[in-house]
């Protein structure tokens, strides 16, 4: 229980932060998604079972701040995690490749699944410009804000959910 | 039978699926508008420190450059005040002309106007839009133009009670009726881009669209009011098919660091469909 609330609170504070400060920082475009960096981590360090909840959540939270309509980041960040628990399985809180890796993959799923929503809803934009000037340069800063997000994350499950040892 | 994992899967996959659909639907826009409350709220915290905080940064790269600009524009402040002084003297003619006349034009309207702090940008970074702290508590409403001093900033697309959404000019998916401030007065189209640069398209080829002419929105079909300033006229060029002529349209707006917008709250557009509908009908059989 303890872990949903702490999740809540966590995810709540990264969509507004998205929104209010990190957007104000942007360079060539981008921007790294604390929501996305969250779900994503939590996904990797857990059991899939454990990871829904927060990509559910976080999607929800994720489109509240955005254009997209609700359920859009959902349905991305769900798909992302199931491919990651298929393919990585659970990940060691010291991996320094796989977390960068699948944030890329996440990245790149995430955006796919806004441009298909948004041009249903008659906004599409072209998919080569929008890979150039807006899912690349994302995609490197959630790369390289994995590589911390992720041992954060790590600590906090460690200290949240420690490690059951049968005597 | 499916495991417990890819069962979870697929409800988790099915649940945003139906809030997808509610939500393109309109179904979900009270309950959206009430979750959105308390983060809005947060965001009006952070937002405002954070545009602060932001703009004493520019301040501090940009000394030198603010010192030279601000010589450039005492300069050009002077010469303004001259022709403004002129200006005045036309208006004043205008006025008492059209009094004569009883002329009904569209200059001269009171705008009411709401002010409101930017909180936030769109999450998405594909689509251009900010978050401001006035929602219809406010007076705000669905489509009202957004603007600052310098010139027009978009329209609202989504409003809650404490705040809203405004789809800048600078987006893609924007498009004002404009009108070129120069002998002939020619018409266009002002859209934003990927990049968010915007552009004026669909410009008699044969008109007298140069550099350093203002463009402002010329009130056709109705979806901004007339006479807002969009920009200046850069970089002109034939259109890929050579059919028309385009334009870069530099806006004397700084999109990317907005921190104050004003909201127009009384601006009623004319509804123009009444006018096509018996001609639908005659064609229909």
């Amino acid at each position: 229980m303890v872990v949903y609330v702490v999740g809540l609170l966590l995810l709540s504070v990264a969509a507004v932060l998205d929104a209010s400060v990190l957007s104000f920082f942007r360079i060539a475009n981008g921007q790294p998604s604390l929501v996305l960096l969250l779900v994503v981590a939590w996904g990797l360090l857990n059991d899939l079972a454990d990871g829904l909840p927060w990509a559910l959540i976080g999607g929800i939270l994720a489109d509240l701040v955005s254009v997209t309509p609700t359920g859009t980041s959902s349905l991305a960040f769900t798909l992302s995690l199931a491919l990651f628990a298929s393919v990585f399985g659970q990940v060691g809180r010291r991996n320094l490749l796989i977390p960068p890796l699948a944030v890329g993959i996440a990245t790149a799923l995430w955006h796919a699944v806004i441009l298909l929503v948004l041009t249903v809803m008659g906004m599409g934009v072209p998919v080569d410009q929008a890979f150039i000037t807006w899912t690349l340069p994302s995609l490197i800063f959630n790369a390289v804000a994995m590589l911390v997000v992720f041992r954060v994350m790590g600590g906090i499950l460690a200290l949240l959910a420690p490690p059951q040892v049968r005597l | 039978m499916a495991s417990p994992r890819t069962f979870s899967v697929i409800m988790t996959l099915g649940i945003s699926l139906a809030l997808l659909a509610l939500s393109v639907l309109g179904t979900l826009g009270p309950l959206e508008n009430l979750l959105r409350l308390p983060l809005n709220a947060a965001q009006n915290l952070t937002g405002t420190t954070t545009s602060d905080v932001n703009s004493f940064l520019d301040t501090l790269a940009e000394f030198q450059t603010l010192r030279d600009r601000n010589r450039e524009l005492e300069v050009a402040l002077a010469s303004y005040q001259s022709e403004l002084a002129e200006l005045r003297a036309y208006r004043a003619d205008y006025e008492r002309l059209a009094a004569l006349v009883n002329y009904v034009g569209q200059t001269g309207q009171e705008w009411r106007y709401v002010s409101a702090d930017v909180i936030g940008r769109d999450t998405s970074g594909i689509v251009r839009a900010i978050h401001i702290n006035a929602g219809t508590r406010n007076g705000v409403s669905l489509g009202d133009p957004v603007v600052t001093e310098l010139g027009l900033v978009g329209r609202v697309r989504q409003v809650s009670a404490n705040g809203a959404e405004v789809l800048l000019i600078s987006d893609r998916n924007s498009a004002v009726n404009a009108r070129v401030q120069n002998a002939t007065q020619e018409r266009g189209l002002v859209r934003g881009s990927v990049s968010g640069e915007v552009t004026l398209d669909f410009v008699d080829v044969n008109g007298q669209l140069a550099e350093g002419q203002q463009v402002f929105t010329s009130g056709e079909t109705q979806n901004f009011p007339p006479n807002l300033l969009l920009g200046q006229v850069q970089n002109v060029r034939l259109s890929s098919n050579e059919l028309f002529r385009q334009a870069t349209v530099e806006s004397l707006v700084d999109f990317e660091n907005l921190e104050i917008v004003l909201v127009i709250t009384n601006w009623e557009p004319v509804n123009v469909d009444v006018f096509a509908e018996p001609a639908a009908e005659a064609a229909a059989p």
